[in-house]
C-alpha cells in the first residue's frame, strides 16, 4: 500500500471523508514517522513484554524465518571493516548489534585455511574478568568485543576488540527504518498526493496493516475517539 | 579424532546446535578444552592403571611422540650434564611419562630412569655400577623448565631424542588426538555431565553480587 491508499484507508475505517474533519494530514504526515518508529521497536522486542529475569519479548530479531525476512531490509552487513589499534567507529546509523566476525587464518594439515569466528559482544563489566583470565583470554580463535561511546580519543564512538591484533572484520547491525514522508498539495479541497517526493514506508507488504492500526491508535486518540481506538488495539492484539 | 572436533562434538551437545555467542560464553570453547584435557589425562591413567595390571605398558606409547634435537649442556654448579625437555612431562609413577630417551644415533641403547635421589645411595654403594649404561632423572626448575640429569659426564657431543607421553596441550587444535578404539564418546560424555551441572550464570550487570 502507498501512503495515500493508508490515508484513504484509515478514512474509512473512521468513517469519515475528508470534509468530515476526521484528521488532517499534517496529522498523518506525523502519524506515519511514529507507526514507522513503533512498529520497529515492536519487531526487534518489546521491553514491556520483559518478565522479571527474562528479558525475552514475544517478537524479536530473527526469531523465526519470519521475523527474519521482515527485518533483514534493515540489516547492514560490512564486511572486512578496517580495525587499527584494536577499534572501529560504530558505523553511521547504527541501531542494533546482529554479529561481528573475525576470520581466524590458520593452518591445517599444512594447508591455509580461514575459520570465521564470532567476536563475542561483552559487557564494560565482563570485560576485566574475560581479560584477565588465564584460559578464557580473548585470542585470535575467542576474540570479543565491547561497544563504547564519548571516549576521549578519536574514534569517539567505537568498538574495541581484543585481541588488538584483529586487523579487520566482518560486522553485521540493524539501522531504523527510512522515515516516510508524506508529500502532498492540496486542489480544489482534495488532497493530490506527490508520490515523487514522498517517501514510501520501507516495511514490507505483509507489514502495511499493522502500521495502519498503529496509526489508527494515533489519529483515534487524537480526536477522543473511543470507538476507534478499541477497534485499533482489537486488531493490533488479533495480528490480522 | 581432531581436537577442535572433540571441542565442537561436546559445544554441539551443550547448546542443542548451532550457538550464538550468548552460548558460547556459558560454554566457553577454551573451557572445554580445559576439561578434555582433563579427561585426556584420566585416559593416560586408566592406560597406566590397565599397563599394571598386564604388566605391559606398551598401550602407553599410543600418547607419545618422539622430540629430537635436544641438547646436553653442562650445569656447572653441580658439575652434572642435563637438557631441556621440550615441555613438562606427564606425571606417572616410575616416571612413565618419558617412554624413551636415547642418543639420537643410538635408539638400542636407551638410557635408564633412576629416582633422583638415588644418585646418594649409588656413590656409597661398593659396587655403585653394574653397566655402562647412561642413567637420568627428571628435576623441576624456574618457570615451567624441566631437565633431565645424567650421570654420566662425557655426553656433550650427544645430541638426544626423547620419546615421551603427549599431554593435550600440546597438541594444536587441529591434530588428530590419539585416544583408544571408543573412549572419544566417553570423554564427550564425561564432560558433557560435568558442564552440563554448572552454576547457573549471573548474566545481569544489576549492581546485585552474584549468589
Amino acid at each position: 500500500m502507498t501512503l495515500m491508499q493508508m490515508y484513504d484507508f484509515i478514512k474509512f475505517i473512521g468513517d469519515k471523508d475528508f470534509n468530515g474533519n476526521f484528521f488532517k494530514p499534517e496529522h498523518y504526515k506525523l502519524a506515519i514517522i511514529a507507526a514507522n518508529i513503533d512498529l520497529f521497536k515492536k519487531v526487534t522486542g518489546l521491553p514491556e513484554e520483559y518478565q522479571p529475569g527474562t528479558p525475552v519479548a514475544r517478537e524479536y530479531f530473527e526469531m523465526n524465518h519470519k521475523a527474519l525476512a521482515e527485518i533483514s531490509a534493515f540489516k547492514l552487513h560490512v564486511f572486512d571493516q578496517a580495525v587499527s589499534s584494536g577499534a572501529f567507529a560504530i558505523p553511521t546509523g547504527y541501531v542494533y548489534w546482529d554479529s561481528m566476525t573475525y576470520n581466524w587464518q590458520t593452518t591445517v594439515d599444512g594447508q591455509a585455511r580461514t575459520f570465521p569466528r564470532p567476536v563475542e559482544l561483552l559487557r564494560e563489566s565482563e570485560l576485566a574478568d574475560r581479560r584477565g583470565n588465564f584460559t578464557k583470554a580473548p585470542s585470535a580463535k575467542y576474540p570479543v568485543t565491547v561497544m563504547r561511546r564519548n571516549m576521549t580519543e578519536s574514534p569517539n564512538d567505537r568498538f574495541d576488540l581484543y585481541p588488538n591484533t584483529i586487523n579487520a572484520v566482518d560486522i553485521h547491525y540493524y539501522r531504523m527504518p527510512v522515515e516516510p514522508v508524506f508529500d502532498y498539495t492540496i486542489v480544489d479541497n482534495e488532497i493530490i498526493y506527490a508520490s515523487g517526493t514522498s517517501t514510501e514506508f520501507e516495511w514490507g507488504k505483509e507489514k502495511h496493516m499493522d502500521l495502519v492500526r498503529i496509526m489508527m491508535s494515533y489519529l483515534g486518540m487524537n480526536l477522543t475517539k473511543q470507538d476507534l481506538i478499541q477497534y485499533a488495539e482489537m486488531q493490533k492484539a488479533k495480528g490480522i | 579424532m581432531r581436537k577442535q572436533v572433540l571441542i565442537e562434538m561436546v559445544e554441539s551437545r551443550l547448546s542443542g546446535g548451532d550457538t550464538t555467542a550468548d552460548v558460547k560464553s556459558r560454554y566457553h570453547g577454551a573451557i572445554i578444552e580445559k576439561h578434555i584435557e582433563a579427561a585426556y589425562n584420566k585416559l593416560i591413567r586408566d592406560t597406566y592403571e590397565e599397563g599394571v595390571k598386564n604388566q605391559d605398558f606398551s598401550q602407553l606409547d599410543m600418547y607419545a611422540r618422539t622430540f629430537r634435537n635436544i641438547d646436553v649442556s653442562d650445569d656447572t654448579d653441580r658439575n652434572l650434564k642435563y637438557s631441556l625437555l621440550p615441555f613438562p612431562p606427564v606425571r606417572l609413577p616410575e616416571n612413565l611419562g618419558i617412554r624413551m630417551l636415547y642418543p639420537q644415533n643410538d635408539p638400542t641403547n636407551p638410557f635408564a630412569h633412576v629416582d633422583s635421589n638415588s644418585q646418594a645411595v649409588f656413590t656409597v654403594l661398593d659396587v655403585g655400577r653394574v653397566d655402562d649404561v647412561p642413567s637420568f632423572w627428571i628435576e623441576k626448575y624456574e618457570g615451567n623448565v624441566y631437565r633431565i640429569y645424567y650421570d654420566q659426564p662425557d655426553l656433550s657431543t650427544l645430541k638426544i631424542a626423547v620419546l615421551m607421553l603427549l599431554p593435550l596441550s600440546q597438541y594444536d587444535d587441529f591434530d588428530e588426538i590419539p585416544m583408544p578404539a571408543g573412549q572419544d564418546l566417553a570423554v564427550v560424555d564425561l564432560i558433557v555431565e560435568r558442564m552440563s551441572a554448572m552454576a547457573p550464570e549471573d548474566q545481569i550487570n544489576d549492581n546485585i553480587a552474584k549468589q
